[in-house]
């Protein structure tokens, strides 16, 4: 869905003309965010898809130039108007006449004001301001009855409601919620986050609304509900787990009688991916309310228990990929892959002898900071013998994510390796004692991904015994590496602890020191 | 493979019996015969090069893309008589004038060497160059030479920037894929001459373990499990999500058509995506039923054909990569799979399933 925002985006090094811009526009009713590098410029636009961006045509990190031909060739920032500052005339490419506009200093600021006024201004497009119904601030009016008044109107559109921290969007057809939507959360459970929002602004856009309702209440009913559930936790809330608290099942679910409630099913398979709180509620498909509920009764018969770990806290990611090297992977995306909704992320390509191992992985991957695993592997109905797909996402500082993606490591898989390529930017094999027979597969595996893409290849030993040198050389001779080619394992028997950290440090050290895109392909 | 019902001479082959009978016409060749082509809108090799040249200036001045189109005469399929310089020069002028007729206006088309015509289409990108082989293809199908036999033409095409920095390398991507589709099994085992459910049963009836082209079975007991087929369109699913500005087209056959397809959260979740979806099975499957089937950027497709029950099949492309799956039903719960990522043969059994099925034929 594309966003419709009053917000124009600064990319502006020098404070005072920021200042300057930023007074002006606020005056006029537009909000300004502000960036003073390229790669958080970029972060902005995408996130905020901006009425107009003003920037410096010499930005640090990624130059305005460059900031300029990725965000013009993504779909949703391709309308948005740019204006370029810079001391003197330079020619920029891809420069759209009657669109973008090149400003020189000193700037003449009524003449500057007077067309930003124009620009924005114009009808049609993403900048254009006017073609709202309706819309307010959630201070002034409760959402509950503008959705009462556009249900009366039998109105069809998309209400989308902003606070601060999150954005979701209602969509009605002749007066009936048809769906809510908050990034991923939909139906119910988006409906009655949105309903519980109290500050922040709301605008309703009349648009066609073309999928099927995806709620079966009537909007009264679904209303009175979301009320209901909104008051009910606002009076229970004290005798719910707290939402950065983690959880334990403190019984084996396998002995659980049969015939469970979903939603309780749904929750204790949840608990062993995400035992906090307050990930677990997001990644649950059922209203908040529902789930801590559930949480609060699974608690009270002792089925799970809070686990109060004060002690331990996580590392910041900046501790795993300081913030000077995740820019520095950013840019080299940038550089490999000029479509801008493909720079944000990477596929570290995991293969294994066995689904057990991928799972073990994923299991240690829990430990870093950033890291959160795929709702898919969460859900009931995932495979795990057929590791095919993402493993959960690793993100770094500046939005860039790497993304641990599963591959069979089977013959005969050669297609379906090519398939799935686009943004691979790592690969990482796994094998134990037991999979030793199938180590030359692993091999051949990654023999095959390396022949087609240069990136830097970790091999990591995840069984539970201690490596030792006589072990390593003979793993090195079965996987084919050279006698200096590092072997990590996945486990430290005599440190009680998993070397998840070390493993992933050194892979980013990998892939800034290796030129991996025309570099030659090496281990780590 | 099916034999040829004709003996094919390659143009190499004939030029040698032409010397043998007739020295004359030792520097005989297309290339020769187009500068009898009256077409005013056709042009000599210079004039591409440097047309194309200036296209590609153009294009990156405007931060647009161009494609490029290389039309191959591979060979004539003629038994009887081999084409004199006449024959030649009307088959060259039916081609030209084909051409001509279906490409834009504002395109340009011209000789690139002996035996290959050029069409340069501005502002067009990879599927829409795709679009224009396809109508080719079709105009070409049946040109003839002499009144009987025809000739055996191979397209390729390249985009700019995608696949080149400039237009000497643009043709030399083109070229290259001439021969890449020269050597694809869809040539070289004649997979171009059967029927859809031909190829089917052909490809997940053999034993292949090529680069891009191999077979694999699925089942209790195998190395991998049948829920992986589902796996696999999940993830083609995400790879949309992850890029939807990019155009493509994606064909899912799930034997029976209900609202319990096993993917269908991910195609549900998928926002708006410039890949058209299809779903293909037979009508008035289990499950939620029809109402199910409403999944937004998806199109239903109802087959009455019981062999649809009987396969499970994924073909997927777009312009980065290409992917096809066919897993037909197998004895004690187990499929025989076959899957490719050549690009011509997923291409080529899109083009088949839309043929013979009648559907809109698009990519």
């Amino acid at each position: 869905m594309t966003k419709y925002t009053r917000k124009v985006l600064l990319a502006v090094t020098d404070k005072t003309v920021a200042e300057g811009f930023a007074k002006f526009l606020n005056e006029r009713g537009l909000e300004t965010n502000a960036a003073s590098d390229g790669a958080t410029a970029m972060e902005i636009a995408l996130r905020e898809t901006p009425v107009l961006i003003i920037l410096d045509l010499y930005l640090p990190v990624i130059k305005g130039e460059r900031l300029f031909q990725i965000l013009k060739n993504n779909p949703n920032t391709s309308k948005v108007p740019f204006l370029f500052l810079s001391e003197s005339h330079k020619e920029v490419k891809g420069f759209r006449i009657g669109i973008d506009w090149f400003v020189t200093k000193p700037f003449q600021w009524e003449e500057l004001y007077g067309n930003i006024k124009e620009i924005l201004s114009r009808g049609g497009g993403v900048w254009s301001l006017w073609d709202k119904d309706l819309q307010g601030k959630l201070s002034n009016v409760h959402l509950a009855d503008v959705i009462q008044m556009l249900y009366l109107n039998k109105r069809e559109g998309e209400l989308t409601v902003e606070t601060d921290a999150s954005s979701g969007t209602i969509y009605m057809k002749d007066g009936y919620i048809f769906n809510a939507r908050i990034g991923e959360i939909e139906k119910e459970k988006a409906l009655f986050r949105i309903l519980s929002w109290k500050e922040g602004t709301f605008e309703f856009r009349p648009a066609a609304v073309r999928s099927g309702a995806k709620l079966a209440l009537s909007t009264g009913n679904l209303i009175m509900e979301g009320m209901r559930q909104i008051d009910e936790y606002e009076n229970s809330k004290h005798l719910f787990p707290a939402g950065d608290s983690s959880l334990k099942t403190k019984v084996d679910t396998a002995e659980l009688p049969a015939g469970l409630k979903p939603i309780m099913i749904e929750v204790l398979n949840l608990v062993k991916y995400y035992p906090v709180v307050k990930a677990l509620v997001d990644h649950s498909a059922f209203p908040d309310f529902d789930v801590y509920s559930t949480l609060a009764g699974l608690i009270k018969r002792q089925i799970l228990t809070e686990v109060k770990e004060p002690g331990k806290t996580r590392a910041a990611s900046e501790d795993l990929c300081p913030v000077s090297h995740a820019i520095k992977i950013k840019e080299k995306f940038i550089n490999r892959w000029s479509d801008m909704l493909t720079v944000n992320f990477g596929k570290l390509l995991v293969a294994s002898t066995s689904p057990v191992l991928t799972n073990r992985f994923v299991k240690a991957c829990q430990d870093l900071p950033g890291f959160l695993v795929s709702p898919r592997i969460a859900s009931a109905r995932y495979s795990s013998a057929n590791a095919l797909g993402d493993l959960g996402v690793l993100r770094l500082y500046g939005g860039t994510e790497i993304i641990p993606f599963a591959v069979p490591a089977v013959k005969g898989m050669n297609p379906l390796l090519k398939a799935v390529l686009a943004n691979t930017v790592g690969l990482l094999l796994l094998w134990d004692d037991e999979g030793e027979a199938e180590i030359p597969n692993l091999a051949l595996t990654r023999n095959e991904i390396l022949s087609k893409r240069r990136v830097p290849a970790v091999h990591v030993y995840a069984g539970k015994n201690e490596l030792d040198k006589a072990l390593i050389n003979e793993y090195r001779k079965l996987l084919g590496l050279k006698h200096d080619d590092p072997v990590f394992s996945l486990f430290s028997q005599h440190k009680n602890r998993n070397n998840i950290s070390d493993i992933f440090q050194r892979y980013f050290t990998a892939l800034l020191r290796e030129d991996y895109i025309s570099g030659r392909v090496r281990a780590v | 493979m099916h034999p040829c019902l004709y003996t094919p001479v390659t143009l190499e082959t004939m030029d040698a019996d032409i010397r043998k009978e007739e020295p004359e016409s030792k520097k005989f060749s297309l290339l020769d015969e187009s500068k009898k082509l009256s077409e005013s809108h056709f042009h000599d090799p210079s004039f591409v090069t440097r047309y194309g040249r200036l296209e590609t200036n153009r294009s990156e001045r405007y931060g647009i893309s161009y494609s490029i189109i290389v039309i191959h005469v591979e060979s004539f399929n003629h038994g009887k008589t081999v084409p004199g310089k006449k024959e030649l020069l009307d088959f060259l002028r039916k081609l030209v004038s084909t051409v001509l007729k279906v490409i834009r206006n504002c395109d340009v088309a011209g000789m690139l060497e002996d035996k290959r015509v050029i069409a340069l289409l501005p502002h067009t990108d990879y599927f829409g160059s795709l679009i224009v082989i396809k109508k080719l293809s079709k105009a070409l199908e049946f040109l003839t030479i002499g009144g009987e036999p025809y000739a055996s033409i191979i397209f390729s095409q390249a985009t700019y920037p995608k696949d080149a920095n400039g237009f000497g390398e643009l043709v030399g991507t083109a070229a290259r894929r001439v021969t890449e589709r020269l050597s694809s099994p869809w040539e070289k085992f004649d997979l171009k001459g059967k029927l859809f459910w031909e190829i089917v049963a052909a490809l997940t009836g053999a034993s292949y373990n090529l680069p891009e082209y191999s077979t694999f079975d699925t089942g209790p007991e195998l190395e991998l499990e049948n829920s992986f087929i589902h796996a696999v369109n999940e993830t083609i699913a995400r790879e949309i999500a992850r890029a939807p500005e990019k155009r493509g087209i994606l064909y899912i056959g799930t034997k029976r058509l209900s609202g319990a397809v096993p993917f269908k959260k991910e195609l549900s979740s998928l926002g708006k995506t410039s890949t058209k979806i299809f779903l293909v099975g037979a009508a008035g499957g289990g499950g939620e039923g029809q109402e199910g089937l409403d999944i937004r950027n998806v199109t239903t497709i109802h087959l009455t054909d019981h062999r649809i029950e009987g396969v499970y099949f994924t073909f997927f492309m777009n312009e980065d990569s290409s992917y096809a799956l066919v897993a037909r039903e197998s004895w004690g719960d187990t499929h025989n799979c076959f899957h490719t990522s050549d690009p011509y043969v997923v291409e080529g059994i899109i083009t088949k399933l839309q043929r013979d099925y009648s559907l809109q034929e698009q990519l």
